[in-house]
């Protein structure tokens, strides 16, 4: 059923299993006195899908804008394909990077065609720039193949606020998609999912990662999908990096109790958590 | 894709200059008739007559062009449908220098009157201090609508906007009860908007050279426009630079607005609902609304302003145009609104 | 909107309906009359009878107008924002307005009935309602035969005016405002000064009251003689002054033989006992030979 598709112009990837991406010393404070991250340093693999979890406001979301950019850090460098992402011009970043947000958001009544074309804007405009052919047909075609892909191509004239909270999570996937960049961040992409749609994704994605070498970065709340499907998980605590590694490493008793303040045991491979009792 | 999008572009702009140039002319064949004898003049007057008219449909083409330019920036902008330049406050700090003005600088024009360059900057009265209140106004938005960083944020700017326009409406009332008698119809008039077969060539002039800029400006943002209706972190991976977005937009929408108040003073709802109207019957790209939201502002103000200028012997004198405008403007507004189930 | 209304009720008056005039009530005036006006006309007749001393409180309008020895005087108020704790305290036998009788707020009429104020509501659009309210303000001030004379003398120059009237009256237009253009329309008292100054009101045929023309309209009426009101500005400064040159740019009678004036005199917009001066400037504007720029 899901396709990888063709990308006849993708941009140069980097080495598999190459670091895509990587913070170093990395603080943000929304206010001063409030770090909501807080020294990260890490680095993302290209061909993994690496999973960001921790509680809520723990930092997950802040470091999700600043690796995509967006968020200027107080403190620390990102470096993407090993230059410092302030540096990058908009739309070499956006031919970097693509982001899924935890809940996409449009102004005015697009239609799903014309706002998942509008992951290709950034690509025809550096094409445009550079002088040199666009590629427009085969664009379109990765415009509808994604949509097929994500199953949203029987809503291609539909505008988005007519779609359900899981439709437009697609339709943002899609975006993301179609941008076709190494690195691809994801802030809870299955919030609104139903599991079918959840299964497809999760392995389009791992499938992009293996094939194509790039680089997911996905932040979740689930720990036993973290548990299941990345090759590696990122624990945040407090703005703080917490844990970082394999999985089955990392999500265990020892660690996320503290963190989670609750009673977590494994049972047949799966986290089973229970609340403290009150004594 | 492009091709097809580019055809359909080129199709509507040709359809739509060709119509605006077609209501241009035929504005240009009506006029009032002679008082007691005739309501309505039609067909084609006398050279002296047609040139008044001839300035008239100018200004109305210009001034409403603007307005449907700024319109669509600013909805842009603020990613919100019901902004346009009045509700930023750039109306209300033009009144304000217009009133201003009328208090304490008329007191001067004594002491202007020996030179004669300041005479004719003056001549046109009103217009130059209601030009600087309204780059006050939008600048004072502006600073007080950036947020920590420098970048602009739209609801801080809408809410400034309306701060602004409060505060202005203030200064308004205050003054109002320091103009000397006799001055204060000047004001009323003011503040309702009124396009004048006086307008000077040079204002006209200044103000069509100010909004072509402005367009050509505007018709460079059309996709990024697009982009920008996502959240800031969206429209950010997707490769735009929202600061300098979000500035250029800005000073276009200030330069289109001030174009229209030059040679109009503040008519409101043509810069809110032309670019609704293109919206729902063309869609939201924004490539397309630079192109009609301008010619159907220009075709609209046209037609309401040869309206209320052909119609007096009907209502006891000429009614303000913005009158017509909302008389217009409004059912048509609901109808849109009643065809699409939401515009967000 | 609001403003509009103010605006609406200084300068052209009320609706046209009441023809009733000055309304008063039949109280004997106590003592020493002590009168608030709110309204410019009827101060400027309360001057021009001698009964500057019954003034205890004017208008925000008048203020400019008042002789120095009366700027003492507090404001009150106007049609809109009545400051009724002052009044009380002013302690006035009567209180002038000039508004249609319903618009009356029936908290000033309550206010007015506990103090024993005469509210005495006038109306100045017509000369005839010149000659009527004149009367009442002299009979509420104690100036009954200041009133009188007064009345027989300008009826007596407007007599002399309307005796005088030039064999071929020119045909006139009276620009009160000028963007957008508000001319004196018919049925007004401004009107009457222009027929009773020698000319003929072309722009009466454009409506009742003050009604909103276009230029090409104003071209169409090819008026022989373009008045332009400015009351209280300075006088022209001759054919370029700034608020003729786009005047005298348009192809019209009146351009071509340069008989466009301003009309900067401060009362010129109003009508008081003073009219007879101010109808005779405006004949000098009609009757005088190409004469370019001001006329004052």
């Amino acid at each position: 059923m899901l396709m990888s598709g063709k990308h006849p112009d993708a941009p140069s990837v980097a080495l598999p299993g190459g670091i895509a991406i990587e913070s170093t010393n990395l603080s943000y404070q929304y206010v001063a006195g409030q770090t909501a991250v807080d020294d990260v340093a890490v680095p993302f693999y290209a061909g993994e899908v690496t999973m960001i979890v921790g509680p809520n406001g723990s930092g997950k979301s802040t470091l999700l804008q600043l690796l995509l950019g967006h968020l200027t850090p107080s403190a620390g460098t990102i470096t993407v394909h090993g230059q410092n992402i302030t540096g990058l011009h908009p739309l070499n970043r956006a031919a970097l990077l693509s982001y899924v947000p935890q809940t996409p958001q449009v102004s005015f009544a697009y239609s799903v065609q014309e706002i998942v074309a509008m992951g290709y804007w950034a690509h025809r405009r550096r094409a445009l720039r550079a002088s040199v052919p666009a590629g427009d047909q085969s664009a379109m075609d990765r415009i509808v193949q994604t949509m097929w892909d994500l199953d949203i191509h029987a809503l291609a004239q539909r505008t988005f606020d007519e779609l359900s909270a899981g439709e437009r999570q697609r339709v943002a996937i899609a975006r993301a998609l179609v941008q076709d960049t190494p690195i691809i961040l994801l802030d809870e992409p299955t919030a609104a999912l139903d599991v079918w749609h959840q299964l497809e994704l999760l392995d389009h994605l791992k499938s992009l990662a293996r094939d194509r070498q790039k680089a997911i970065i996905w932040v979740t709340h689930d720990l036993n999908h973290a548990r299941a499907n990345a090759d590696r998980v990122l624990i945040m605590h407090e703005g703080k990096l917490a844990a970082h590694g394999n999985p089955k490493h990392v999500l265990t008793s020892d660690i996320l109790e503290p963190i989670y303040r609750v009673h977590v045991t494994l049972r047949d491979d799966n986290l089973l958590f229970s609340r403290f009792s009150s004594s | 894709m492009k091709a097809m999008i580019l055809s359909r572009l080129t199709a509507i702009t040709l359809a739509g200059v060709f119509l605006t140039l077609l209501i241009f002319i035929v504005c240009l064949a009506f006029g009032p008739g002679m008082p007691g004898q005739q309501a309505i003049s039609v067909g084609f007057p006398r050279m002296a007559i047609l040139q008044l008219r001839l300035t008239r449909v100018e200004a109305a083409a210009i001034a409403g062009a603007a307005l449907g330019l700024a319109g669509v920036l600013l909805q842009g902008l603020l990613r919100n449908p019901l902004a346009d330049p009045f509700v930023l406050g750039i109306s209300s700090g033009s009144t304000v220098g217009v009133m201003i003005w009328i208090v304490f600088g008329q007191a001067m024009l004594q002491s202007f009157t020996s030179s004669p360059w300041m005479e004719n900057l003056f001549a046109n009265g009103q217009t130059i201090p209601a030009l600087v209140g309204a780059v006050v106004a939008t600048w004072l938005v502006f600073l007080l609508g950036r947020r920590r960083g420098g970048m602009l944020d739209p609801m801080t700017l809408i809410l400034s906007g309306v701060i602004i326009s409060t505060i202005g409406g203030a200064l308004v009332m205050l003054l109002n009860n320091l103009v000397p008698y006799g001055a204060r119809t000047d004001i009323l008039n003011y503040m309702f908007g009124y396009i004048s077969e006086g307008t000077s060539h040079t204002l006209i002039l200044a103000a069509f050279i100010s909004f072509v800029l402005a367009w050509a400006g505007a018709l460079t943002l059309g996709g990024a426009m697009n982009i920008a209706s996502f959240s800031d972190a969206e429209a950010h991976s997707l490769g735009i630079q929202l600061s300098s977005l979000r500035l250029s937009a800005f000073a276009l929408a200030a330069l289109a607005t001030a174009a229209s108040i030059t040679v109009a003073g503040p008519i409101g709802f043509v810069g809110l609902i032309c670019p609704h109207a293109c919206r729902g019957i063309f869609g939201p790209d924004h490539r397309q609304l630079f192109i009609t939201s301008p010619l159907l502002a220009a075709i609209f103000l046209m037609l309401a302003d040869t309206f209320v200028r052909s119609t007096g012997a009907y209502f006891n004198g000429e009614l303000p145009v913005g009158v017509i405008t909302a008389l217009c403007g409004g059912p048509f507004f609901l109808y849109l609104l009643k065809r699409r189930r939401t515009w967000m | 909107m609001r403003l509009n209304i103010i605006l609406g009720l200084i300068l052209v008056g009320m609706l046209p309906a009441l023809a009733g005039c000055a309304k008063t009530v039949a109280n004997k005036p106590r003592s020493s009359p002590r009168i608030v006006s709110t309204d410019p006309s009827a101060t400027q007749i309360l001057l021009q009878i001698g009964a500057a001393k019954t003034i205890v409180g004017v208008s925000p309008w008048d203020k400019p107008l008042l002789p120095l020895s009366l700027r003492h005087v507090p404001v009150v108020g106007g049609y809109v924002h009545l400051d009724e704790e002052l009044v009380v305290q002013l302690a006035p036998t009567a209180l002038i307005l000039q508004q249609s009788p319903q618009r009356i707020a029936p908290g000033i009429i309550s206010m007015a009935k506990q103090n024993g104020i005469r509210i005495v509501n006038i109306r100045i659009n017509t000369f005839r309602q010149l000659f009527a309210t004149t009367r009442t303000l002299g009979s509420i001030s104690g100036c009954q035969k200041q009133a009188a004379a007064a009345i027989t003398k300008l009826k007596s120059e407007l007599n002399i005016l309307a005796h005088s009237r030039p064999q071929k009256p020119p045909r006139v237009v009276y620009i009160i405002s000028t963007e957008p253009i508000m001319v004196v329309g018919a049925d007004n008292f401004m009107d009457q000064e222009i027929t009773l100054a020698g000319g003929t009101n072309v722009a009466e045929r454009c409506g009742d009251g003050f009604p909103t023309i276009t230029r090409e309209t104003l071209v169409r009426l090819n008026p022989q003689v373009l008045l332009i009101s400015k009351p209280g500005e300075p006088v022209a400064s001759g054919p370029q002054d700034p608020r003729l040159l786009p005047w005298l740019k348009l192809p019209i009678a009146a351009a071509s033989h340069k008989r466009v004036d301003l009309i900067t005199w401060p009362r010129a917009q109003m009508l008081t006992l003073h009219v007879y001066h101010l109808i005779r400037r405006l004949r000098n504007c009609m009757d005088a030979a190409p004469n370019p720029g001001g006329s004052q």
